[in-house]
């Protein structure tokens, strides 16, 4: 089952299932199949931050709440 | 036998030997660019420092290259204007790249390497920031990664200029390799045997190729995180991230307020009244010259003096704090965790999170600001954040000028013009999002390591902004205050003061004569607040002064870079704009004021 980045639980990892259409996300290290860490929910409309690998990211709402994602195993 | 067509293009230089700076945004490629070509480029700790390309030369085995710094990009699948100027000049002949890896992000540094290596271009890597991965713990087998990549890999610490000569020496062994194909690259291997070229590869087996070689050349042993590391997550994280962010800018304020009043009120102005204004008074007192010319130069506006009082007393203390603590706020990595904490305030006033990096910019001058906002997805963005900083955001030099003018009277007085400029600021943006068409793109940004400045690279930079200031202001400025003393000594101003009175004095309830300060901020910012400060204004006065100023036009400067970055109609558009708000909005305080003060 999958849901959207924005409003999964934080401090877990997640595998991502689905991506809007913004290429600046498969560039910066968003894309189907990668296996992020979901750091901090920002509220009253904040991003999210997340961690790949060896990077970490912040991603505005509207691009978060696009990202679909399921729990990694 | 090349892989990839080539184009010519008329936007990349042509010149015949050139070698590109490649690597990902704020891996340091402006140090090692500084370094190798003696030309300075300022650099700071966030994505997006270079926004357009620079040229040095690089003398080689005495050929004479031309290194390019070229702006830098996540990968090389052309999705910001940034990565297309990228590929353009990876399809233009270069002679060979130097590619710096991040070693804190070796990953995404890997990712972009297998990009790289696909144009069979021979590559040297640097592998940057050694020193931050060794300080989470990850240390790198140089050797396998050079085996994996098939390019040589030399470790480096740029900004303490370590491994910056073995890197150049590798550079000038590849060179002097000669051959379009260096047999040591895999990319040439692999390219034999590609059937469609790189756009074939997709970019999923590039991460899965990067984090195979991860798992192959790093070892992660578990450190616990360094203090520094550990006080980077808590300024990321809400609480108490927010709360820690304000402490900074509360203190960067204090030291910029508190140290350059007592500068300016201990050292620089005794200085300027007791020493330099007497000595020259005696100087052109002892020559026979009009009264008139005596006057230009000495005289209550005299250029002498007021060039002294307005400029090295009031304005340079101000520019000098302020580059002080800018400089370590960029270099340190907190004004993106700012941009994350505060994007969800911005996103409501219809940019992101990241046009606070670029409106801080603008505290200390607008036009950097400006040109900073290149970096922006969408023009609509570029023209909101443009807008905020022409008519809200006051340059150093101005709030320099502002802090004498109005903490004479009281720091409530600053309270209060700070808060109005903050809801020109809240209204000028929600106005022009309403007003331009198109979008503003959500907030996609990458969180650098937090660092500890280091200390050469600090204060070279302090020095080159300085510098330029210098360079750059003190023309605009010095003009501005021979007209100021043509005007006042000439008796030019009466006339104008006059004609000028029914808007200066009627509308705005100032004094005839502060006619000068909406002559002279024209050509600069400070110089809109300076004439007021020898007017002895009253308190509302001082308000409404401050306030026109404020939001007045953005200076000449400006108003050249807004014509070169947009055009001459956005230019003429944000002038008329600045006048006609400036003067609308400071009469209405003005009335609100005295019928305040009528009822009271």
């Amino acid at each position: 089952m999958s849901e959207n980045l924005y409003d999964v639980e934080k401090g877990k990892e997640y595998i991502v299932t689905e991506t809007p259409d913004v290429k600046l996300l498969s560039s910066i290290g968003i894309f189907k199949g990668v296996k992020i860490k979901k750091e901090n929910t920002y509220r009253f409309g904040g991003p999210v931050s997340v961690s790949l690998s060896t990077r970490k990211i912040a991603i505005g709402k509207d691009i978060a709440e696009k990202i679909r994602v399921k729990g990694a195993l | 036998m090349a892989c990839h067509e080539v184009t010519e293009d008329s936007k990349i230089p042509a010149g015949e030997n050139k070698i590109l700076l490649m690597g990902a945004p704020n891996v340091g490629k402006s140090v090692f660019f500084s370094a190798f070509t003696n030309i300075h480029v300022v650099s700071s700790n966030y994505a997006g420092t270079t926004v357009s390309y620079m040229k040095g030369s690089l003398p080689l085995n005495g050929v004479n290259y031309s290194l390019i710094d070229v702006p830098g990009t996540y990968s090389l699948t052309a999705t910001s204007e940034a990565e297309e100027v990228a590929i353009r000049f990876m399809s233009s002949h270069p002679k060979a790249i130097l590619l710096i890896l991040n070693a804190a992000d070796l990953a995404g540094s890997i990712k972009l390497a297998l990009e790289v290596l696909e144009y069979n271009i021979p590559v040297v890597a640097a592998l940057n920031l050694s020193d931050v991965a060794k300080r989470q713990g990850k240390s790198i087998n140089i050797k396998l990664l050079e085996k994996e990549l098939g390019i040589p890999v030399i470790p480096t610490v740029a900004v303490k200029n370590q491994g910056l000569k073995e890197l150049k020496e590798k550079l000038a062994e590849i060179l002097a390799d000669n051959g379009s194909c260096n047999p040591n690259a895999a990319g040439c291997a692999a390219c034999a045997g590609c059937s469609g070229c790189p756009k074939g590869t997709s970019v999923l087996s590039h991460w899965e190729r990067a984090n195979e070689i991860i798992s192959i050349c790093v070892k992660d042993t578990n450190v616990a995180p360094s203090r520094l590391d550990k006080f980077g997550d808590a300024l990321l994280r809400p609480w108490p991230g927010i709360l820690l962010s304000i402490v900074v800018i509360l203190i960067s304020l204090g030291v910029i307020v508190g140290a350059g009043k007592s500068l300016e009120s201990l050292i620089l102005l005794p200085l300027v009244e007791e020493g330099i204004v007497p000595l020259f008074e005696k100087i052109f007192s002892g020559i026979a010259m009009p009264e008139v010319l005596y006057n230009i130069l000495i005289g209550q506006y005299g250029v002498f003096r007021i060039s002294f009082e307005w400029i090295l007393a009031l304005v340079m203390p101000y520019v000098i704090l302020f580059q002080l603590v800018f400089s370590f706020l960029e270099d340190s990595g907190i004004l993106p965790r700012m941009a994350v904490l505060f994007d969800n305030v911005m996103r409501k006033l219809g940019v992101q999170g990241g046009s606070i990096i670029n409106i801080m910019l603008g505290l200390g001058c607008a036009v950097p600001a400006i040109i900073s906002t290149r970096a922006a997805t969408t023009r609509k963005e570029r023209l909101i954040v443009t807008s905020i900083v022409c008519f809200s955001v006051p340059c150093i030099s101005q709030t320099g000028a502002l802090i004498s003018l109005l903490s004479a009277y009281s720091y409530w007085m600053l309270l209060a013009v700070f808060l109005t400029g903050a809801s020109v600021f809240i209204l000028i943006s929600i106005f022009t999002g309403k007003m331009l068409k198109g979008k503003v793109d959500p907030l996609v940004i990458e969180i650098p390591n937090l660092l500890i400045p280091e200390r050469k690279a600090y204060f070279k930079k302090f020095f080159v902004r300085v510098k330029q200031f210098l360079m750059e202001a003190e023309g605009p400025m010095l003009i501005a205050v021979i007209f100021a003393a043509l005007l006042a000594e000439t008796g030019a101003l009466v006339g104008i003061s006059n004609f000028l009175k029914p808007l200066v004095s009627g509308w705005l309830g100032l004094p005839q004569e502060a006619s000068m300060s909406l002559i002279l901020g024209v050509i600069r910012r400070e110089m809109s607040v300076a004439p007021l400060l020898s007017m002895n204004l009253t308190g509302l006065q001082m308000y409404v002064g401050a306030v026109v100023s404020l939001v007045y036009v953005p200076c000449l400067s400006v108003f050249g870079i807004l014509a070169k970055e947009f055009n001459l109609k956005v230019a003429l558009s944000i002038v008329a704009g600045t006048v006609f708000s400036a003067l609308f909005l400071g009469g209405i305080l003005n009335h609100i004021g005295r019928f305040l003060q009528m009822v009271f």
